[in-house]
């Protein structure tokens, strides 16, 4: 489990609450190609010479009076989403734990080889295990 | 570049990886750990700051514009799992396009599944060869960081696993038309194993 554990203290997360199994989430390409087209507009007039990851959001948000709505709502939308994909990311090594223990337990971790393993095994696999690895988009 | 080749020599790989030419508008996540994969145990261990000097001390005893054995003896990325993305800059800049935000949601996915999770990439920046090579080489390095930067702070890529090195001109994708778009690229490395 030490590659799942690993992602999961790499990911520094405000969430307090743990995500519902159901929790649909998207992935970070879509999201972020979401946020390029509705702001990739209002970037260029308000914050030209600005990355993402390095003063995009803050620069979006000194702007929120003067930007689109659609770039405002994706915006949030963008935000939510990345953090809801983290969250269950994180939250698979736990969800899975057992099913872990019951499948995979002969598999050396590392390379996704616990995860191929759940994979592989399906069905057998419970399903809040099954969903949380749908969520974390590892299918 | 005495120095260069013994640090490369250590990992000359006994398979190819050919980064393969993808339709950058269709490039998934599956797509980037499907050529990423597959370094098992074997960790290379890459100086970047050495590199950067080691190509420019090379530039500058050249003093030429015509760059002078150029793409043999970096061709050692090919040897290690790599991906090429093209990422979109403004003119001049090392400010990422909104229209390239996709490849690098696509890049942040691969790096966040279980299968490339322990490993460790070098960011590699590649300009066409219009300019001087000098300021190719800061330029690509400067896109370089900008990408580290958003995978690394946007994205939540944990810091510990992404180098980035700019290559300036020294690697053209086509030497026989060094100022043609497909020069201008980005390479994904699998370094294998964080150390």
């Amino acid at each position: 489990m030490k590659a799942l554990r690993h992602l999961a203290a790499g990911i520094a997360l405000a969430i307090l609450f743990a995500v519902p199994a159901s929790a649909q989430t998207i992935s970070y390409s879509q999201a972020v190609d979401e946020l390029g087209k509705a702001c990739g507009g209002d970037i260029g007039k308000y914050c030209k010479g600005i990355n993402l990851g390095n003063g995009m959001m803050s620069c979006l948000d000194k702007n929120a009076s003067k930007v689109s709505q659609n770039c405002k709502a994706t915006f949030a939308v963008t935000v939510a989403s990345l953090n809801k994909r983290a969250a269950a990311q994180a939250a698979v090594a736990d969800i899975c734990s057992s099913d872990i223990r019951r499948f995979c337990k002969e598999y050396d971790p590392g390379n996704g080889r616990i995860l191929r393993c759940l994979l592989k095994t399906g069905n057998k696999v419970s399903a809040p295990c099954n969903q949380a690895i749908t969520d974390a988009g590892w299918r | 570049m005495k120095a260069f080749v013994s640090t490369v020599l250590a990992f000359a790989a006994a398979t190819l990886f050919a980064g393969a030419a993808h339709a950058q508008s269709a490039v998934t996540q599956a797509d980037l750990i499907n050529d990423l994969q597959g370094l098992g145990a074997r960790t290379t261990v890459i100086d970047v700051n050495k590199l950067r000097n080691d190509v420019l001390v090379e530039i500058r005893a050249e003093n030429s514009e015509e760059n002078v054995g150029r793409d043999t003896y970096l061709d050692y990325f090919a040897n290690l799992p790599n991906f090429n993305v093209e990422i979109l800059f403004d003119f001049d800049s090392d400010v990422i396009k909104p229209e390239s935000y996709r490849i690098l949601g696509a890049m942040a996915d691969a790096l966040h599944n279980p299968v490339l999770l322990g490993d460790q990439f070098l960011i590699v920046g590649h300009t066409d060869a219009k300019g001087k090579r000098e300021y190719n080489l800061d330029l690509s390095q400067r896109r370089a960081d900008a990408i580290r930067k958003a995978l690394t702070s946007f994205f939540r890529v944990q810091p510990e696993r992404l180098k980035a090195f700019g290559l300036g001109e020294e690697q053209l994708k086509d030497p026989a038309n060094p100022d043609s778009g497909v020069n201008r690229r980005v390479q994904l490395v699998n370094l294998g194993p964080l150390p």
